[in-house]
């Protein structure tokens, strides 16, 4: 882990690897160092990244397909998602589905470029870092409880959406102030001063794996 | 102990009396004087479609107006979906269990138990409260379940599956068997089909059902409040259906941008109204309780 330090982990087929070692994860990705014990002596090392995992949606990987069948049954599906345990779920950030791309659509694509997106990024992480100059933190990912409170702030109609996806959910604390940061964070992209309902909606979009 | 009737109770259906080897005693929680009312069974496999769900929705919703107690066996798909959809319309429905009281099965449709129980159903059993609810259990239940009712529909059915079982018992013992055609490439669709080849009634639409049977053709009906749609949902609500649809799909075809359309849909999760289906694909909510994972997988 700490050779990611300051880059990004990537974990492909995250239900492959065994379910302890990605247990290990839960406190270096909160603490941001992770420390090993030995009788001689205590190593702490910096651990700073940013994970990146990519998981298939059932064991042969065809759920949800249009075009091919999947071969697994339900319960091979539920097995195989739970491989993945909900506290370590809780801590990342966006969960995203992806489906296959046509043939067609794989060499004209008229989508935004990676260099459009970048500078995009780049405004945002500027604004951020304007306003948390004095805080000593560069970004929305860093916030603590407090300066949640503080820059994160929520309209009572994005307050209401927020309580029915939790009531229905049941999520813990933890998603909730993922969700807000995840809201502030496309607000920034979006150049907005304050998080507004599509902000909050969005936001839930990217959390596809709290259904379970 | 749960309450019982026995044979010579006046509440017992003489309908019942008349299968082979009418069950001696009945356990029962709820209003057993739905015994009485008109009943029609709804059945069908387990393993029910996204399609299968989406219609015997829509031809439960019709029976049950009609007053007749809608009555399955309370396993998950497609007998879960009749239950629900009885008690959603503001009818009666009636499950027959497979095993004792206290071994309610299976443990997925303990919640629509209670919710049966609470909306002021029926839920009977042959079989004393300690009693396992066994595999071979439940193809001898299916006797009664049959033999309640007036007519059995059957939504889809494997070969040889425990819905076509129930057909048979009421063919058996003359009632009228309505099935709805299956697909030819599903295994769903085989039982239904082979159904039909030996007699059952091809139910194409709810009122063939309902003109074959005088009890719910005369029957008033009841009126239902159609669930109301906030009018911004509306326009993506009716160009969903059975069938999942990507976001990029909706969009284009309720001409409005991805983020807008996001947005709404986002919106109408929360309210109930949609599914969503791996790799963000949308259709309209086919049941709150919980059919097949792999429901939609079927074919398209």
């Amino acid at each position: 882990m700490s050779l990611a330090h300051n880059g990004v982990l990537f974990l492909d087929e995250l239900p492959e690897f065994k379910r302890d070692s990605l247990e290990v994860l839960r406190g270096p990705l909160e603490d941001r160092v992770v420390s090993i014990s030995r009788v001689q002596s205590n190593l702490t090392y910096p651990c700073n990244f940013m994970l990146v995992a990519s998981m298939n949606p059932c064991p042969c990987g065809y759920f949800g397909d249009k075009e091919r069948k999947c071969k697994c049954t339900e319960q091979q599906i539920i097995n195989y998602k739970n491989r993945i345990s909900g506290p370590l779920l809780d801590r990342i950030d966006l969960h995203i589905g992806v489906s296959n791309i046509k043939f067609e659509n794989l060499e004209n694509s008229n989508e935004e470029s990676s260099e459009q997106i970048k500078q995009r990024v780049n405004k945002a992480r500027e604004i951020q870092k304007i306003r948390y100059k004095k805080y000593g933190i560069f970004s929305n990912s860093e916030l603590t409880q407090k300066l949640i409170d503080k820059f994160c702030k929520l309209k009572d109609s994005s307050k209401s959406i927020l309580e029915k996806y939790f009531k229905k959910n049941s999520l813990s604390a933890r998603s909730y102030s993922k969700i807000l940061k995840v809201a502030r964070t496309i607000a920034d992209l979006d150049e907005s001063k304050d998080i507004e309902d599509t902000h909050v909606l969005e936001a839930l979009r990217y959390r596809i794996l709290d259904k379970r | 102990m749960t309450d019982f009737i026995d044979i010579e109770d006046k509440n017992y259906p003489e309908s019942l009396k008349k299968v082979n080897k009418p069950p001696k005693k009945i356990y029962y929680k709820g209003d057993i004087g739905l015994l009485k009312s008109v009943c029609f069974s709804v059945v069908g496999s387990r393993d029910v479609t996204n399609y299968g769900a989406y219609i015997e929705r829509k031809f439960v919703n019709h029976i049950a107006r009609r007053r007749a107690t809608i009555v399955s066996g309370l396993a998950v798909g497609a007998d879960s979906i009749a239950h629900e959809e009885a008690l959603n319309v503001g009818g009666k429905t009636i499950a027959v269990l497979g095993g004792g009281f206290n071994h309610i099965s299976p443990e997925k449709s303990i919640p629509l138990y209670e919710r049966i129980l609470k909306e002021g159903g029926l839920v009977i059993s042959e079989y004393e409260d300690d009693c396992q609810a066994l595999s071979e259990n439940f193809p001898i239940r299916n006797r009664i379940i049959a033999g309640l009712s007036l007519g059995v529909l059957v939504v889809e059915a494997k070969f040889r599956s425990g819905s076509s079982i129930t057909a048979k018992y009421a063919m058996k013992q003359g009632k009228k068997v309505f099935a709805l055609p299956g697909r030819l490439d599903s295994v769903n669709g085989t039982g239904v089909n082979n159904l039909i080849k030996n007699g059952a009634l091809l139910a194409a639409s709810p009122s063939d059902i309902i003109n074959e049977i005088p009890e719910l053709k005369n029957s008033t009906r009841i009126m239902v409040k159609s669930t109301f749609i906030k009018r911004e949902y509306r326009k993506i609500y009716n160009i969903l259906n059975d069938i999942p649809m990507s976001l990029d799909e909706i969009s284009i075809r309720t001409q409005n941008s991805v983020q807008a359309t996001s947005n709404l849909l986002s919106l109408m999760e929360l309210e109930d109204l949609i599914d969503e289906f791996p790799g963000a694909r949308i259709c309209q909510k086919i049941s709150k309780v919980k059919i097949n994972l792999k429901a939609h997988l079927a074919k398209i």
